[in-house]
């Protein structure tokens, strides 16, 4: 079980590292249906701004809601809101951090906000946000 | 190549729909390494307020995206942000409806904002948000 909401305190931290290889970015699209040529099109990705193939930006909060629903506040938490910033692309082999901060909690409420954010091996930012959670209660 | 700004009117709208199945759920599992019980634990998660397995919410917001990089705006757009608010869980089964609808848009500095929602077979809203894109400048052959 994670942790209840008196249990967090602001400046709590958690981190996931994952390098992104071709069968996620496949994968994902395989999920979605996304099959935008960003993504999947390696031609056709070769002549757009980037260059090559990119990952979906929604990548990046299936870490965050991984480092959420795993680590902090972790199981049983339920997810109330996420909002993100994309600020660079993912390119396949990237390794990319996704981290968590605790930044404010209303006990009373019962709901933590969180930083969320996620940078790449150049410690880059590539997407930056907020979630609200709803913390596990306790003695579950 | 997607649609321009120009092109775009506030009111236009696209669907996706998709029913999730367990190979969504583990497959999302797998890439994200989003493992959390509450997604791939049957009897963890018949202890729960659910009562059974549900998908992760980035999946909703994975076919919004769909909508979003394949129909409108279409291929060629950028994401600059997206809020996903979260409604109800989505179960194993549930057949689910990803729509974006242009709200407002600003030709000058090439921006579109979009409401993206998912309802699923009651038409109960699983999820509901904003996006704000920037769309392709023109087309390219």
């Amino acid at each position: 079980m994670g942790k209840s909401v008196e249990e967090l305190n602001v400046g709590d931290k958690a981190s996931f590292t994952k390098t992104v290889t071709e069968y996620d970015v496949y994968s994902f699209a395989g999920v979605s249906g996304d099959f935008n040529p960003s993504h999947t099109d390696a031609q056709w990705a070769s002549s757009s701004p980037y260059g090559k193939i990119i990952a979906h930006a929604v990548l990046n909060m299936g870490f965050i809601s991984n480092v959420l629903g795993t680590q902090l506040p972790g199981p049983g938490v339920i997810y109330v809101q996420q909002k993100l910033e994309y600020k660079r692309p993912i390119f396949v082999d990237d390794t990319i951090t996704a981290t968590v901060e605790v930044t404010k909690k209303d006990e009373a409420k019962n709901r933590v906000w969180l930083r969320t954010w996620t940078v790449n091996q150049n410690d880059e930012i590539v997407a930056d946000g907020q979630a609200i959670m709803m913390p596990p209660r306790k003695n579950k | 190549m997607g649609l321009t700004v120009e092109e775009m009117n506030v009111g236009d709208s696209a669907s996706f729909t998709k029913s999730v199945t367990d190979y969504d759920v583990y497959s999302m599992a797998g890439i994200t390494g989003d493992f959390n019980p509450a997604h791939i634990n049957t009897i963890y998660a018949s202890d729960t307020p659910f009562k059974e397995r549900i998908a992760h919410g980035v999946l909703s917001v994975s076919l919004i995206s769909g909508v979003l990089g394949t129909k409108l705006p279409g291929t060629g757009v950028i994401f600059i942000s997206q809020v996903s608010d979260f409604k109800r869980p989505v179960y194993v089964g549930d057949t689910i409806t990803a729509t974006v609808e242009v709200i407002r848009k600003d030709e000058a500095r090439n921006r579109v904002w979009l409401r993206t929602y998912c309802v699923n077979q009651r038409g109960e809203l699983v999820m509901d948000g904003e996006a704000e894109m920037r769309p392709p400048r023109k087309k390219r052959s």
